[in-house]
């Protein structure tokens, strides 16, 4: 199961440039091109939302995520739940699945400290 | 006497009254709770009788005795929990609250203790002190402010130096206060900040005053605010260059000049006959 951040709910919906303060997350079978969608749980929380997003996909079984930046706690999550994180390109949802299936996107390493404003 | 300095603002000369009324008071307890850059030190030049450690509770995990079942996990309001594989914590993100603890239905998690900062103890003639180091890299002063205030002594005038703002470690810091004292200049910028902080003080019914600090003759925005809004001006300290000189010296303006002394012990019998 692949996970995109967005602004909307289906794979023609645009990746949104935020991972932990995204609306929804699509939910993509690669091998059918299935999709539900699932609410962020980062977008109310005030503090740790990158942990919250990240937890949320854990629970969904999600094995990729596809994400145009990401925060350093949501790595860790990540890295403990066996989820392996893809660097996305400007487009959308169904477009980044589709190029994650014929293997031309890169690994996500620039991973930021987080956007955290203290509490 | 509990009496708390907080302004709003910064910059507007909370440490200068604070230190300048622990002076004024002879035998007293001056309280440094601005945590994230405590600065009262400079002026009292305390020696250091003691150091105390502050630390925050929090949870570790018995691996064997965890079965994932994030009942801990969606506890925690603060997201310092999450279960991949296993279990994990991020320190920085909780708040010791200790809830994940008691719901935990296999009893795997446990308490730790984590350092996040100390309190200095020291005397300065006839001031006690007390000085609050949050750790760096910490986020949350208000567990090194709640212990700076635990067994404040009855027989002495305590002046507790607030950190600037209106949010949590200031709410924190005049929890025990008997009367607020609202330091503010004679700005827009300053009027705005002081109008938070009376919104404060005014929530947690505190009494409350106001000093007027570098204040300008013809200039009146601070003193107007205060009579729309019914609130006593304790002072207004007219601006006096010496007294950025003593800051740089790290001198009690009182212990330079008399006449501040005498000022701030008037503004303590003020404050006396208020509570």
């Amino acid at each position: 199961m692949i996970a995109v951040p967005s602004g909307g709910q289906t794979p023609d919906s645009p990746a949104d440039v935020r991972f932990g303060r995204a609306m929804y997350f699509v939910l993509v079978d690669s091998d059918t091109m299935a999709y539900r969608s699932i609410e962020n749980p980062g977008v109310s929380a005030p503090g740790g939302a990158g942990i919250a997003a990240a937890q949320a996909l854990a629970d969904q079984h999600v094995d990729i995520v596809i994400a145009h930046q990401c925060g350093m706690n949501a790595v860790r999550v990540f890295q403990c739940a066996g989820i392996a994180l893809f660097q996305a390109e400007p487009g959308e949802v169904g477009e980044l699945v589709e190029k994650y299936k014929q293997g031309s996107l890169q690994p996500l390493t620039d991973i930021h400290d987080g956007y955290h404003s203290g509490r | 006497m509990r009496i708390a300095v907080l302004s709003g603002k910064g910059g507007t000369g909370k440490t200068f009254v604070s230190v300048d009324l622990a002076y004024a008071a002879g035998r007293s307890l001056y309280i440094d709770c601005d945590v994230e850059e405590p600065n009262g030190y400079l002026f009292l030049h305390p020696g250091q009788d003691r150091e105390e450690e502050v630390t925050i509770p929090v949870p570790a995990v018995d691996p064997a005795a965890c079965t994932g079942c994030k009942a801990c996990v969606s506890f925690c309001r603060y997201h310092a929990l999450a279960y991949g594989r296993s279990w994990m914590v991020f320190p920085e993100l909780c708040h010791g609250c200790g809830g994940c603890v008691r719901i935990c239905p296999r009893g795997a998690l446990r308490e730790t203790s984590r350092p996040v900062g100390r309190i200095a103890y020291g005397n300065a003639g006839q001031v006690r002190t007390r000085t609050g180091l949050l750790h760096i890299g910490e986020a949350a002063g208000t567990p090194i402010i709640k212990q700076l205030l635990r067994d404040i002594p009855q027989d002495a005038v305590t002046v507790i130096d607030c950190p600037p703002g209106s949010a949590c470690p200031v709410m924190e810091s005049i929890r025990e206060a008997g009367y607020c004292v609202l330091v503010a200049e004679p700005t827009r910028f300053g009027v705005h900040d002081l109008s938070m902080a009376v919104d404060l003080v005014r929530l947690f019914r505190k009494p409350h005053g106001v000093i007027i600090n570098k204040s300008m003759d013809g200039e009146t925005i601070v003193e107007d605010f205060c009579r729309e809004k019914g609130i006593p001006v304790l002072d207004r300290i007219p601006y006096d260059p010496r007294i950025e000189v003593w800051g740089r010296t790290g001198t009690v303006a009182g212990a330079s000049d008399t006449g501040y002394r005498e000022r701030f012990a008037r503004i303590l019998d003020v404050i006396g006959a208020a509570v």
